[in-house]
């Protein structure tokens, strides 16, 4: 190793604390770089190969209305026989309770003609048998917290018949994935779920009224090579049929399990590096202070150099040695973060995603690029502090006194002479002071934008939420007429309903053009007195389309434009009225009338009267053998509560992980303010000044750049937010910045905290300084 | 013929708009081996000139041969090369790398001439060992007292056997017994080497060991007479 590399690198063994502290917070940086992507990654992997392993079905067509099991077979088998489709599995999937420890839950009981099939639609084996028996079922992996676990007795019911069936083994089906949700329109909420699977042929023993229900279905899966061709042919053929066919259809990569995996791959992809990037822009600020200060503190080193024969490039290579030094810690390490965090995060994801088995591709590139980006953003920051050895001459070098230019106003300052001191010492070198107060102000900014953030998100849904004017949804098994959906026809008592609207809920393609996006469809007349629509452009008008924001920004929709909702009865053509901000990200709300067809509904919102609570009503409305689910509006609140305090902690922690760097950043540039006023502390201590007067300086210092990171961090901290949620708008849901007092006042008071933290590095250091050795080597050259 | 020629050189800094010259029209020379000791009141130039003859600084006008070449008209990059090449330097506060030991402060000007690591470590030896300090080649500057830094200040300045040393107060910080031992030294290498010494000092007790006196006032060199 030549003897100026040897010195450098000696150099940073000095500055160990500083080094490590910088090399920690880019190794973070790359980590969540390299995380991003090798995140999106496994998710990717983990989707395509959950697909491929299970068969999983390109298309699933759920009817509204049961038909007969020969007569699709049939043209099931026609369609197969054409190579139209590849592979079906039809189904009978019916909505009921699941009664365990006296909680009453939601189920699915799917009835398959053979639950082991391992040509379509593959449910993996978990546990026990996958041939259960008339009277026995397989149970969805994931749900022993809801009693389903072998051996068991399932005590079910559907349309208001008991069902029991006994659990034999348990699997996982890649169509129900996301067990652990369940949706309150396209918004996820926890809560738990019963699904089982049962032959076809015993859930097709279930008697109604003592009649058994017979050979019917009301779901198809299939796998085809042509799927607008296959769901043209069956559409044609469900017109054939008698009834309200109405449907929903949902592709492959529009299937919840699909797309929620791809979304948490997009959160990743998106949502990672653009914090790390954040992270690097801090991590960068700060070594350009250390190198700035560095470069300057050196100048009667580098002169010597100079004066031996070195070139000004060789030793600018000398301190890129330094910085290489930096970027290769972070490098490494960043990718071993990256690595070992995405692993471990996985365990956790896994929860969510229903036993998800995830793949870890051998993909190299986000490590590489977290690499190059580290090695990019080191050398970019050292760029500004090098640039100033290229010309500097040797005389400069040697000559360089350090800057003691001091700001002098012309009135008192402070009360004592080492307030003065304080307040001097900060604006000792004013670029220098509002350099660092950017450092440290983008630390803090960074940090309080996840405040912003959090305090965002939560105060939108809160009004959301808010917005909401009826007590209990119900939803039926069966369609019915919307005229027949009454008091009498619910079980609830006359004087207990204020408002009731029936609706009809469904999902459909929504078109502008060429664009087209799944959309939650809600149809209902007088849909405004049950809920408040927070307008973002256009009248609510429900003669026309009100869409959510995402839904208008997807298809490219204004007010006064036409959207189609595509059905299984045919196009429907709509004038949007109105924009609101929606959490169902794909909502359309219109008026039922607007619907082609039979007017029949899928479900009502109830506003109850003081007559009766909403759990009395629950009660009630159990009753009704066709209500497969209830939904109250204070435990959704509830339910969201839970999920946003989790959210909410993920926040705060990024808060105060993104708090701590910035009191990194704030130590490492004081610690070598600390450094160069060593001989100071030292004299000040000669002169018998004590421990808390010496301390009391850098604290009135620490506190103006306290205030001066403030005053930057705090717009920065809605700047960045602003720029976090656009992502979070393209990536996981719509909800716009919201200024309240809470992120305001709280950015202020940890950005104050944490940078009048740092002040313990000069205090420490002020404290632990050697009079004699400084004023001996410091007098003596 | 003269290793060191100087012809009509003058130098001035511009300071808030008005020029101080510093030095003006001066002219000196000084043979191979000679060790000249420079005088003069403090802001008489005396720095001037030893940046001017060591190619860290150079004039605005006139001729600085050194060794048969005019560095006067070098760029930065030929200077730093004649640096390389041809001079020493010796400063009042040593200088040293603090993080680097005696033998490799030593070594780290060697490698500027070459890159022979064997070679570099022997002469390094060599020459802290000239300048007594064999029982200190490990130790870091700060494990070392003011007067072995000098020492090894000097054997760094020596070590590439350059033709001219600059000493800038190289006893300015030194007691009496130290400043006359490092004095001694510098006179037994001039003599033993054959190196030319340029020596800057208030210091009236370091005449006696040079071989001409050269006073600066007023940006004019005079000869004293030792």
């Amino acid at each position: 190793m030549r003897t100026l590399t040897l010195s450098v690198v000696r150099k940073n063994r000095q500055m160990k604390w500083r080094v490590i502290g910088i090399s920690l917070l880019m190794a973070w940086a790359v980590g969540m770089f390299a995380m991003g992507f090798y995140g999106a990654e496994v998710f990717d992997a983990s989707v395509d190969a959950q697909v491929e392993s299970t068969n999983f079905p390109d298309v699933f067509i759920n009817l509204d209305d049961f038909v007969d099991e020969a007569s699709l077979t049939t043209k099931l088998d026609g369609m197969k026989a054409n190579g139209t489709i590849e592979e079906y599995q039809l189904r009978l999937v019916l909505q009921g309770h699941y009664w365990h420890d006296g909680i009453r839950y939601p189920a699915y009981i799917i009835g398959l003609e053979d639950p082991s099939d391992q040509s379509i639609n593959i449910i993996k084996s978990k546990e026990g048998s996958m041939e259960p028996a008339a009277g026995e079922a397989v149970a969805q992996t994931g749900m022993t917290e809801e009693g389903l676990v072998i051996g068991s007795e399932a005590n079910l019911s559907i349309l208001g018949q008991s069902f029991p069936l006994e659990i034999v083994g348990t699997g996982t089906s890649t169509e129900f994935l996301m067990t652990g949700t369940v949706s309150m329109g396209g918004f996820s909420l926890p809560g738990g779920v019963a699904i089982v699977f049962t032959p076809l042929d015993h859930l097709q023993t279930l008697e109604v009224n003592g009649i058994p229900i017979g050979p019917i279905v009301n779901s198809v899966a299939f796998l085809s090579d042509d799927v607008n061709a296959a769901i043209t042919e069956l559409n044609v053929y469900f017109e054939t049929l008698p009834g309200d066919l109405a449907a929903d259809v949902i592709l492959q990569s529009s299937h919840p399990s699909v797309t929620f995996l791809r979304a948490g791959a997009d959160e990743f992809r998106y949502i990672m590096p653009v914090m790390s990037v954040l992270f690097l822009t801090v991590g960068a600020v700060a070594i350009l202070m250390v190198f700035q200060r560095m470069v300057q503190n050196d100048s009667r080193f580098i002169g010597v150099l100079m004066s031996m024969g070195y070139t000004n490039r060789e030793i600018m290579k000398g301190y890129l040695g330094f910085g290489l030094v930096i970027g290769t810690i972070a490098a490494v390490l960043g990718a071993l973060l990256g690595y070992f965090i995405t692993v471990g995060l996985l365990d956790i994801y896994a929860q969510f995603f229903g036993d998800i088995e995830f793949v870890l591709p051998a993909v190299y590139y986000p490590f590489l690029m977290g690499a190059v980006i580290a090695y990019t953003f080191v050398l970019l920051a050292m760029l500004l502090p090098l640039s100033q050895l290229r010309k500097l001459t040797p005389r400069e070098a040697l000559e360089y006194h350090k800057d003691n230019r001091v700001f002098v106003t012309s009135r008192r300052v402070g009360r004592s002479r080492l307030s003065v001191m304080g307040v001097r010492n900060a604006f000792r070198v004013p670029r220098q002071t509002f350099a660092t107060m950017i450092a440290i102000g983008l630390a803090v900014g960074v940090a309080g934008s996840w405040l912003v953030l959090a305090d965002s998100s939560l105060t939108y849904i809160e009004d959301q939420l808010g917005s909401d004017e009826w007590d209990v949804e119900v939803n039926f098994q069966t369609v019915v007429d919307a005229g027949n959906v009454n008091a009498t026809y619910l079980g609830l008592p006359e004087d207990s309903i204020d408002k009731l609207v029936p609706f009809r809920a469904f999902t459909a393609l929504a078109s502008n053009g060429d664009r087209q996006e799944p959309a939650y469809v809600t149809a209902g007349n007088d849909l405004e007195s049950v809920r408040s629509f927070s307008l973002d452009s256009g009248e609510v008008n429900l003669s026309g389309a009100v869409i959510a924001v995402t839904l208008a920004k997807d298809l490219g929709l204004s007010v006064g434009d036409e959207i189609t909702l595509t059905t299984v009865q045919g196009p429907i053509v709509l004038t949007v009225t109105a924009i609101v901000q929606d959490i169902m990200e794909m909502a359309v709300y219109t008026e039922l009338d607007n619907l082609p067809g039979n007017v029949s509904v899928n479900g009502a919102f109830i506003a109850l009267t003081d007559e009766l609570t909403p759990a009395d009503a629950r009660e009630l409305l159990y009753e009704n053998g066709n209500i497969i689910t209830i939904v109250l509006m204070g435990e959704s609140w509830d339910a969201i509560n839970e999920m946003m305090e989790g959210a909410m902690e993920l926040y705060y922690a990024f808060f105060f992980l993104n708090g701590i760097i910035a009191f990194i950043v704030a130590a490492a540039t004081v610690t070598i303010i600390a450094a160069e006023r060593e001989m100071e502390y030292a004299t000040m201590k000669s002169l018998g000044i004590n421990k808390r007067e010496m301390a009391w300086p850098i604290i009135v210092e620490m506190a103006i750049l306290a205030v001066g990171a403030v005053i930057v961090g705090l717009p920065a901290a809605f700047v960045f937010a602003d720029f976090l949620i656009a992502i979070y708008q393209e990536v996981v849901m719509y909800f716009p910045v919201a200024y309240t007092m809470f992120g305001i006042v709280f950015t202020i008071v940890l950005g104050l905290f944490f940078t009048m933290a740092a002040a313990i590095v000069p205090i420490r250091h002020a404290d632990k300084v050697d009079v004699e050795r400084i004023i001996r080597e410091r007098t003596s050259g | 013929m003269s290793l060191v020629k100087l012809y009509d050189v003058s130098k001035g800094y511009r300071s808030g708009g008005e020029v101080a010259q510093v030095l003006e029209g001066l002219q000196m020379d000084a043979e191979r081996g000679e060790m000249i000791i420079i005088m003069g009141p403090s802001g008489s130039g005396k720095t001037t000139l030893m940046n001017i003859l060591g190619g860290i600084d150079v004039p605005d006008s006139g001729m600085v041969m050194i060794d048969g070449e005019d560095i006067a008209g070098y760029n930065p990059l030929k200077l730093t090369d004649f640096r390389r090449r041809k001079v020493g330097f010796i400063f009042q506060f040593y200088n040293l790398i603090p993080t680097l030991t005696a033998k490799e402060n030593v070594e780290i000007s060697l490698e500027t001439v070459s890159s022979d690591k064997g070679s570099n470590s022997e002469r390094a030896t060599r020459y802290l060992e000239l300048v007594g300090l064999e029982d200190k080649m490990h130790n870091f500057p700060q494990e070392m007292s003011g007067g072995q830094q000098q020492r090894v200040a000097i054997a760094r300045a020596l070590a590439k056997e350059p033709k001219i040393v600059l000493a800038d107060e190289p006893t300015g910080n030194l007691d009496g017994a130290r400043e006359e031992s490092i004095m001694e030294l510098m006179k037994d290498i001039q003599r033993d080497l054959g190196i030319t010494f340029f020596i800057v000092t208030h210091n009236n007790k370091l005449k006696k060991y040079a071989d001409r006196v050269l006073e600066l006032g007023n940006g004019i060199l005079v000869e004293n007479g030792g």
